[in-house]
């Protein structure tokens, strides 16, 4: 790898994932973490890589630890400790007050275990396959909506399940029972306290309280946060 | 182990989007496997890793090149690519690609890996030859003599010319 400044954009003229994984990182200088808000700003095709890059990933069950490799172990040791603190990071765009909610900008938080694949991993995945079901979240301190970008079907839920625990988390409430959406159509929830995670798939999900929360491939979900303002 | 702490802050940071990297080969029932991989080599080139002026990049191509790896040696796996179908050689955002893409799909395999990590660079990543040599670490122009040996072995492959 050389010092020379490189190309935050793609050959389709939108901002590469790899540009947007090294904003996230902090490794980008002003001026170029200045023109990828600006892009941001204006660009849905980027908003939504940008999401792609901060939504949360898939939670890293701990491995048993191999012993005999000690960089084996390391990693392994690692995930035990890490999986409760890899960040998820709910995104905000800057924009009109929504139903009473303030939306504010781009935040991260902290959080729990990180839950959901995103819906595409790269460029090429992003335009081979349009994405089957996407989701929006605007959020603000006393709740959020829920906009799907698709007909699906959308479920919130709130997650439980002990901290170092290796299996997949549990329901703990189903707040809103899988039901039909349209594209467009928003779906509000007022929320104070424990996250939950809003899910939208192109086929009715199983979801019950007690059960584990083990969406399907065709399902992408976002974590949610009350938002605390800067 | 004095590294542990470090060590950990990285793995938080960066677990999650070499992840995805990872998936973007299709490695998606293997993924957390071929992560915990990918940071025990971290973790033995972690002197290097840190003095590098982007770490994401350096994990990136890391990531890139161990996957690309793993797929080559794992006879196994290229037979079930091969039968399956490449989810990784898709791009239709440029009409020009879709020859070399068709072409990449049955051929990727037995390509030099230095033009395989350079085809995954252009057309799953999309990224431009200036940010592919930045990347990788060398002039443009190798990477256009690069990309251009790539569209010759596509062409003369499926053209049938020895």
């Amino acid at each position: 790898m050389n010092n020379e400044p490189g190309d935050l954009f793609t050959r389709d003229g939108h901002l590469s994932m790899l540009s947007l994984d090294r904003y996230d990182a902090g490794e980008l200088d002003g001026v170029a973490r200045h023109t990828v808000a600006h892009h941001v700003d204006a660009c849905s095709r980027c908003q939504a890589r940008l999401a792609e890059v901060l939504s949360p990933v898939v939670a890293l069950r701990p491995r048993a630890a191999v012993g005999r490799d000690a960089g084996v172990a390391t990693v392994s040791y690692l995930v035990a400790t890490a999986v409760a603190s890899v960040a998820a990071a709910l995104v905000l765009w800057a924009g009109g007050p929504i139903g009473g909610l303030e939306t504010q900008t781009a935040v991260h938080t902290a959080s729990e275990p990180a839950l959901s694949a995103g819906a595409y991993t790269s460029v090429a995945h992003e335009y081979n396959e349009p994405t089957a079901v996407d989701l929006s979240i605007d959020a603000g301190a006393n709740g959020f909506v829920a906009t799907p970008a698709v007909d699906g079907w959308l479920a919130i839920v709130e997650l439980g399940g002990a901290e170092g625990d290796d299996t997949a988390p549990v329901v703990r409430d189903v707040l809103i029972a899988p039901r039909v959406v349209d594209a467009g159509s928003p779906t509000s929830l007022a929320r104070r306290g424990e996250p939950v995670v809003v899910l939208l798939c192109a086929a009715p999900p199983e979801i019950a309280a007690g059960a584990r929360f083990e969406p399907g491939d065709d399902c992408v979900f976002r974590v949610v946060r009350q938002i605390h303002p800067r | 182990m004095p590294a542990q702490p470090d060590v950990a802050r990285l793995y938080a940071a960066h677990a999650g989007r070499v992840h995805r990297w990872v998936r973007r080969f299709g490695l998606g029932a293997d993924a957390d496997e071929v992560v915990h991989e990918i940071f025990v080599r971290v973790i033995e080139r972690l002197d290097g890793f840190r003095a590098e002026a982007s770490p994401t990049t350096w994990l990136y191509r890391l990531t890139t090149n161990y996957c690309i790896n793993r797929l080559r040696d794992d006879g196994r796996r290229a037979e079930l690519w091969r039968e399956r179908g490449d989810p990784t050689w898709q791009a239709a955002f440029d009409p020009g690609d879709q020859e070399t893409i068709a072409a990449l799909r049955q051929m990727w395999h037995r390509l030099d890996p230095e033009l395989i990590e350079v085809a995954v660079y252009y057309y799953v990543d999309a990224l431009t030859h200036v940010e592919i040599a930045r990347v990788v670490g060398c002039s443009e122009r190798t990477i256009g003599n690069r990309l251009e040996r790539l569209r010759q072995a596509m062409t003369t492959a499926t053209r049938g010319t020895p």
